[in-house]
Order: structure tokens, then C-alpha cells, then sequence
């Protein structure tokens, strides 16, 4: 049963945890009640005990490959019943966002991300980037702009085309760039976790991931914080809205414009349209979502890191912003209505550019670790594990 | 002993707080040293928690051993006054000069008695027994082992209950004096010992072993009266539920103990004590599969031969993993969840009977002792410059040997304190 073990400690990485959130991590005693508590652990390698001893050990390659630390949502239930106050729910959020920074490519944009000095700077990019937008937009007449009343005429001051040449071209190189660092995760998965008995195939994966995802059944099993459940929900539902408002605006002003279709629409597009419809139902999700998150972790919920504060006010931010732009557009107040706009737009390009560095990583990587985890067996060891009566004991030679 | 007038005022050197092994101890140490000492005990019997015990651990000898020691020592002894069903209500002063008034609480059993047992028969009242955590029943008139003086006593809560009559009426002796009062009387002495002992931590507390939700948890002090054969079962050990055989019992280390939530130190007794345990089920049940989970079994010294001897017994599993929860399944059976962290793998076990490993709780953590005297943050009695000194479980967590060894050297403590 013993096997030897090659242990390389690396005590920066344990200081690294420490500061990003699990400043307790070596109280623990390695007692297992966590392992217990989790509700979405599996029974067959469970975590976070693994995960606690590996982030004591200094292990970090074993550690940030770990799809596990993935399977964790944070329900906290470990980190109430801990003995020894270690708060593995903390830790393993730390160990979370040390991993998109490990991975990022370019990897100095992950540093970046993680470093409140460099914010003043990443904001800069899209706030100038925006601000030529506007000259483009403007043709160099700006009194419009700072009108106390009247019409306002966003796609004018930001026109529509430009701006979805920068979402769609950001956003695809933003992918290219996102895709080179889960390429450098899986692999590391692969290299550092011994594989299951049984795999589904990654489509069936996929597949189950997707059906777990959308309902976020994971967060309903959470006991600890199960009420998180439904600001993650409409946050995540806000966001993805959002994104299919912006397609189908893009799809009916611009292109069916272009084709000469007669369906096109002309912007804005307003009430009672079925996309306009989408748009505020979103914009109000993720702002009220974002809210609840906001208040649970002010009311110390769990320990929150920069990169929490900052990918969650940034989201309801955008949140906020859009709806006040929607507001201030009817109420003809442009000087504030562009303004708001324009922090709008920042705010847009600043999540989505930046995304695969940031807090919205998880996203991605965590898709990525629950599909492994499916593709590679585990949930399927494990719900048969769980499944199977308790095999009668029989005595090892020597323990 | 007759029960003092009231008012009176008495003096010693030492006043022993404290009927158990260690209050005991110190005062027998302490008179044969030629002190005059004043031991009281709150209950109407002495030996404390020890007497409720099947068995010591490693020896595996009965309680009565040493407390029958101890007993016959206090024969014949004069120097040492015992006060049984007495309090401290307060006291004054400081290490040479202490004065504490006392109240002996009425027995309602006058000297009459000759424990024939008449009143108790007569008796229509029963009531959970406390002494075997409401596992039995007793009568409102009741003897206890080790009753000192050797009466039968009647139940405070209970002596104003005019069924007791018929206890009265049935004594031959006119020994149940159901109007007794309380008597106060004061103490003067040199030094205060303070044995005052110990409870398991409460496992009611521990929402995640279902404690008081499933009958077939028990405590480990809940074990030591199944194992008893003064206790409920008249020693034999069965599940609460249905008083079915063990085929599977699963042993909780740390129930509570080690725990930030509860109690926040090992008590350093509860693994021997499950092993001894073990013993017990082992006895009476040649092929029963017994589980123990721990995170580290702690067993020093010489109770490192203890813990190996357990280790070779075929079917006494040791897991490490500490339970993280238990569940009921059918018939009453439990679910014990625990991480093997040697396996990496959740064990979920169906067992007939789980035991808490629950820990000691200094009884000074709720009843402080007098004169100021500090406690640790724990609740343990600290220095003795108070002019009270801590001796046997209310000094520290221990086992009997330790205790004992530490009530005789709490009587040197007491008298250098006075020297200070």
C-alpha cells in the first residue's frame, strides 16, 4: 500500500495560496472531515483533503492540474465543519485563481490581471480604443455630446459597425489566445492525473457537463451557500443574454441592412421587439445576480481575493451601465446618457478582452476540468461507487 | 458520620473539593501525612466519575479496585471528615487563611436506615437515571454504590412529591424524614483543593453524528454502564434501538475533540479508551467486526503496548479518517462516512452501533472555582496562588493513573502555596 513518493516543495507557490486567500491553509490536520462534508466530492479520490495536503506540500504542478480543485463550486460546507478553522473552500478558490494565472498565454497578462498596480493600465487600453471610436463616430463635431437635453443617438457617437468589428475580431482573437492556455491545462491534467476506468467519450462529456452547467444543478447540492445559487444563475443567464442580444442586433441593423433585406431593423431597436425584450431582461439579471453575490461576500460569505472583486463589480457594472444607458437614452439626457455609454463599452471590451486572464476564466476552465473529469471517468467511478453496497471488510496484511 | 449541627464551624488544614479518585486521593495522601483535611462531594456517593466506569485501561481492572483501596484507607483514618451531598457556596481569604460555608443538602434518609431497600420497593416514582445517562431508571428513593454514608438518599427534585409518602410509610425504621432541611456550616482552612472532575463534552452538539437523533449512537461513558454490570443491561452490551446483538460497531475518534467548533484540545484518554472499549465488545462478541476512526491515535507511553495488542486482533479495523458524518439507515442501522486517507477513498460503513469518542469538559469550565482562581482557556484550574489548588481532571485532561499521581502532587502544591 505505502509507495514512495518524490516530494518538490515549492514554499513560494504555499506563500502564493496563503496571500490569495488561504492564509489558514496550514492549520489543517489533514483529518478528512472536509472530504466528508463536500457534497459534490466524489467518494473515490475526494476532495479537498488531497487538494490541502498537495497545497501544503508546496505541490504546485500537481495542484493546479488538478481537475478537482474545478469540481469544487465553494459551497463552504468544508470550510464551516473544519476543525482547524482551515477553510479549504478558500483555499481551493485561491488555488483557482493561481490556476488561469499559470496557464494564461501570453502569461504576463495573467500577472497583469492579478496585480491591482496594473488595473489604471488595462483600463486605459479600451478607454482609448473607445475614445477613437468616438472621433470616427463624431467626424470631429463633439458638441452633440455635451447637449444638458435632447435626442440621443448612441450608433452615432459609437457606430455599430466599427464596434462589432472590435467585438467579433477581439473576441476571436481572445479565443485563439484563451484556447492556448485550456490546451496547456489539459495536458497538464492528462500528465498529472492517473485517468478513470470508464469513459464516456468527450461528446457524451460534453454533453453531460452541459446538462449539469445550465441548470447549475452543482451550486443546488451546495448545503453552506446554496442561496449563491440563483446570483450565479442570473449572472450567468444576464451574461449569455446579453451576448445573444448583441448577435441578433448586429444580425438585423447590420447585416440584414447590408443585404438589402427588408426585415432589417433600424437602431435602436426598442420596446416592445422581442430583442429589445432579451436585452433589459439580461441587463437586469446580471445586475441583479451581481448584486446578491456582492452582498453575500461583503457579508463574509467567504474570503474574496482582488480578482473576485474585480470580475464581480466589472459584471455588474456592465449590468448597470446598460440599463442606465437604455434609461437615460428615453429620458434624453445625453451628456450623461454618452458618458454612461461610453463606461459602458470600457467596461464590455474589459471584461471580454481580458477574459481569459481574469476572475471569467473559470468559466472556461472549469468547463474544461468537469469535461475532463466526465471524459476521463471520474463522475463515472464515483456515481458507481457511491452506487455499490459497502464491500465486506477484509484486514491488509500490514497497514 | 453524623452530619454536623448547623451553624458549625470546623477546622482544617486542607479542604478537598471533590469526592472523586482525585479529590479522594488528596485527602487520603494529605491525612496520612497527619494533616486534618475536610473532603465534600456534592453527590450522595464518592468515587465520582471513576465509579461509573466498567474497566481501567491498560490493566483492565474494575473501578472498585482502587476505590476499595481508597476506601479502606479512609477506615479507621480520623483526620479525614467527609461531607457527602455538600456544596461550596462561597469562599473567602487566600492561600493560609480560607474560609468556606458550605451547605450539606438533606439527605431526606436519616441514620436510621440499615439500606433494606423497603422504601425503594415501596417507591411509585421512577425516573431517568442520570447515572447511566437515562439509559435505566431509578426510584426517587435510591441506593447508590459507593453511598457514603451507606443510606439510601432521596431525590432532592422529588422530596416534596407527597407519593413519597408511601416510602416513608413503608420504612420499618422511621428512616425517610421527607421535612429534613439543609444545614450550612463553615470551614476554616489552610489550602482549598479543588477536584471538582469532569463531563463529556456534550454530544448533542455535534449535529453531524446524530447524536440523540439515532438511538444506536452512544457516548464512550454511554458504553461504560452498557459494559457495567452494575449498569443498565447488567453488562451486557446492546444496541439502545431494539437491545439487538453487535455484529458491527464503529468507534468516532475526536468526537468534537481537536475541534475548533467544540472542543478545541485532545483529551488524551479517548483512544485508549475506545481500544479498551474494543476489549469489551471483543469479550462478549468473538466475531463482531469493530471499526475505529481516527486522525491520530494517541496512546503514549506504555499505552503505545495497548494500541499494538488491538492491532493484532483480526476483525478490530483501525481507519484513518476522522467521521465526518452518520446517517440512519433501516432497522436503525448507522451510516458512518469517513475519508480512509490512507486509501484516498470515502468509506461509508453500515454498522449496528457507533460510539463518541467525546472528550472531558472541566466541570470548572461552568462552576468556577472560588477565590478568583484563575482557569486556562480551556477552563482548567491554573495556579494555585489563588489558595485553590487544582487536582486530578479539574487541573488537566487525564487518564485515572495520571490523575491520581497529580492529586498527590496537588496536596505539596497546596502547601507550598501557603508558604509563598
Amino acid at each position: 500500500m505505502a509507495r514512495a513518493m518524490h516530494l518538490d516543495p515549492d514554499l513560494d507557490f504555499i506563500r502564493q495560496v496563503k496571500k490569495a486567500g488561504g492564509a489558514d491553509l496550514k492549520t489543517c490536520m489533514q483529518c478528512a472531515t472536509c472530504s466528508v462534508s463536500c457534497k459534490l466530492a466524489p467518494p473515490d479520490r475526494p476532495f479537498p483533503r488531497k487538494e490541502m495536503a498537495m497545497a501544503q506540500w508546496g505541490l504546485k504542478e500537481a495542484l493546479l492540474s488538478d481537475p478537482d480543485i474545478w469540481l469544487c463550486h465553494q459551497c463552504n460546507d468544508c470550510s464551516t465543519r473544519c476543525p482547524r478553522q482551515a477553510k479549504p473552500g478558500d483555499v481551493l478558490a485561491a488555488v483557482r485563481s493561481m490556476a488561469f494565472r499559470h496557464y494564461a498565454f501570453p502569461s504576463f497578462m495573467g500577472q497583469a490581471l492579478a496585480s491591482p498596480a496594473a488595473l489604471p493600465l488595462l483600463l486605459l487600453i479600451p478607454a482609448l480604443i473607445l475614445l477613437g471610436v468616438l472621433a470616427v463616430g463624431s467626424q470631429g463635431e463633439f458638441g452633440y455630446l455635451f447637449a444638458g437635453s435632447g435626442e440621443v443617438d448612441y450608433a452615432h457617437a459609437f457606430p455599430h459597425g466599427l464596434l462589432e468589428m472590435l467585438f467579433i475580431g477581439g473576441n476571436l482573437l481572445i479565443f485563439a489566445f484563451a484556447a492556448v492556455g485550456l490546451m496547456r491545462f489539459w495536458n497538464a491534467m492528462k500528465a498529472h492525473t492517473p485517468a478513470g476506468m470508464r469513459s464516456p467519450g468527450f461528446l457524451a462529456a460534453m454533453t453531460g457537463v452541459a446538462m449539469e452547467i445550465l441548470p447549475h444543478s452543482k451550486f443546488g447540492q451546495c448545503g453552506e451557500s446554496k442561496p449563491r445559487q440563483l446570483g450565479h444563475l442570473l449572472i450567468f443567464y444576464g451574461f449569455i443574454g446579453a451576448m445573444i442580444t448583441a448577435g441578433l442586433a448586429l444580425f438585423f441593423t447590420i447585416i440584414l441592412e447590408t443585404l438589402g433585406s427588408p426585415f432589417f431593423l433600424h437602431s435602436p431597436i426598442d420596446l416592445p421587439n422581442p430583442i429589445k425584450i432579451l436585452g433589459v431582461a439580461s441587463g437586469l439579471a446580471m445586475l441583479i445576480g451581481g448584486g446578491m453575490l456582492i452582498s453575500r461576500r461583503l457579508s463574509g460569505d467567504s474570503v474574496s481575493g482582488y480578482q473576485d472583486w474585480l470580475f464581480l463589480i466589472a459584471i455588474t457594472l456592465v449590468g448597470l451601465t446598460g440599463m442606465l444607458a437604455w434609461a437615460l437614452r428615453l429620458a434624453e439626457i445625453p451628456v450623461v446618457a454618452y458618458l454612461d455609454y461610453y463606461l459602458h463599452l470600457v467596461l464590455v471590451f474589459f471584461l471580454l478582452w481580458y477574459a481569459p486572464y481574469s476572475k471569467f476564466a473559470h468559466m472556461f476552465y472549469r468547463t474544461l476540468a468537469l469535461v475532463y473529469a466526465r471524459s476521463s471517468g471520474r463522475e463515472l467511478v464515483s456515481q458507481a461507487a457511491s452506487a455499490a453496497p459497502v464491500a465486506p471488510q477484509s484486514k491488509p496484511a500490514a497497514a | 458520620m453524623n452530619v454536623p449541627d448547623n451553624g458549625a464551624r470546623i477546622t482544617a488544614d486542607l479542604l478537598v473539593v471533590g469526592g472523586g479518585i482525585a479529590g479522594m486521593t488528596a485527602a487520603i495522601e494529605a491525612s496520612e501525612m497527619g494533616l486534618e483535611v475536610v473532603l465534600v462531594e456534592k453527590e450522595p456517593f464518592l468515587g465520582g466519575r471513576v465509579a461509573q466506569f466498567n474497566q481501567y485501561f491498560p490493566k483492565m481492572c474494575p473501578p472498585w479496585c482502587g476505590l476499595e483501596i481508597n476506601y479502606r484507607r479512609l477506615r479507621g483514618n480520623d483526620k479525614v471528615r467527609i461531607l457527602t451531598l455538600t456544596t461550596v457556596d462561597q469562599a473567602s481569604g487566600g492561600p493560609g487563611n480560607c474560609e468556606a460555608r458550605l451547605t450539606i443538602h438533606p439527605r431526606y434518609v436519616n441514620e436510621n436506615c440499615t439500606a433494606c431497600g423497603d422504601c425503594a420497593q415501596a417507591c411509585p416514582v421512577d425516573v431517568p437515571d442520570e447515572y447511566n445517562f437515562g439509559l435505566s431508571t431509578r426510584k426517587a428513593v435510591y441506593y447508590r454504590d459507593m453511598a457514603f454514608p451507606p443510606l439510601y438518599v432521596v431525590d432532592p427534585a422529588l422530596a416534596g412529591d407527597p407519593r413519597l409518602q408511601a416510602c416513608r410509610d413503608a420504612c420499618k425504621y422511621e428512616a425517610v424524614d421527607l421535612a429534613m432541611q439543609p444545614v450550612t456550616v463553615t470551614v476554616q482552612a489552610k489550602g482549598i483543593i479543588w477536584a471538582t472532575g469532569w463531563q463529556p463534552y456534550d454530544a448533542n452538539k455535534l449535529d453531524t453524528l446524530g447524536f440523540g437523533k439515532f438511538p444506536n449512537v452512544v457516548t464512550n461513558v454511554m458504553l461504560e454502564r452498557l459494559a457495567s454490570a452494575g449498569g443498565p443491561t447488567e453488562g451486557k452490551i446492546r444496541r439502545p434501538s431494539d437491545q439487538g446483538a453487535i455484529g458491527k460497531i464503529a468507534f468516532v475518534q475526536c468526537a468534537g475533540s481537536r475541534d475548533a467548533n467544540h472542543l478545541p484540545y485532545c483529551s488524551g484518554v479517548c483512544c485508549a479508551a475506545s481500544i479498551k472499549q474494543a476489549q469489551y465488545v471483543r469479550e462478549q462478541y468473538p466475531e463482531a467486526e469493530i471499526h475505529l476512526f481516527y486522525i491520530d491515535v494517541r496512546t503514549p507511553g506504555r499505552l503505545e503496548d495497548f494500541y499494538a495488542g488491538a492491532e493484532k486482533d483480526a476483525k478490530i479495523f483501525f481507519h484513518r479518517g476522522k467521521v465526518g458524518e452518520i446517517r440512519e439507515a433501516a432497522n436503525h442501522n448507522l451510516i458512518v462516512a469517513a475519508e480512509n486517507t490512507l486509501t484516498g477513498k470515502v468509506t461509508e460503513m453500515e454498522v449496528e452501533m457507533a460510539v463518541l469518542a467525546t472528550g472531558m469538559v472541566p466541570n470548572t469550565a461552568q462552576e468556577r472555582p472560588p477565590l478568583d482562581t484563575p482557569l486556562d482557556e480551556w477552563g482548567f484550574v491554573g495556579s494555585s496562588a489563588s489558595g485553590v489548588t487544582g487536582a486530578g481532571v479539574a487541573s488537566r485532561p487525564a487518564d485515572v493513573a495520571a490523575s491520581v499521581q497529580q492529586a498527590t502532587g496537588s496536596v505539596i502544591q497546596a502547601l507550598l502555596a501557603q508558604r509563598r
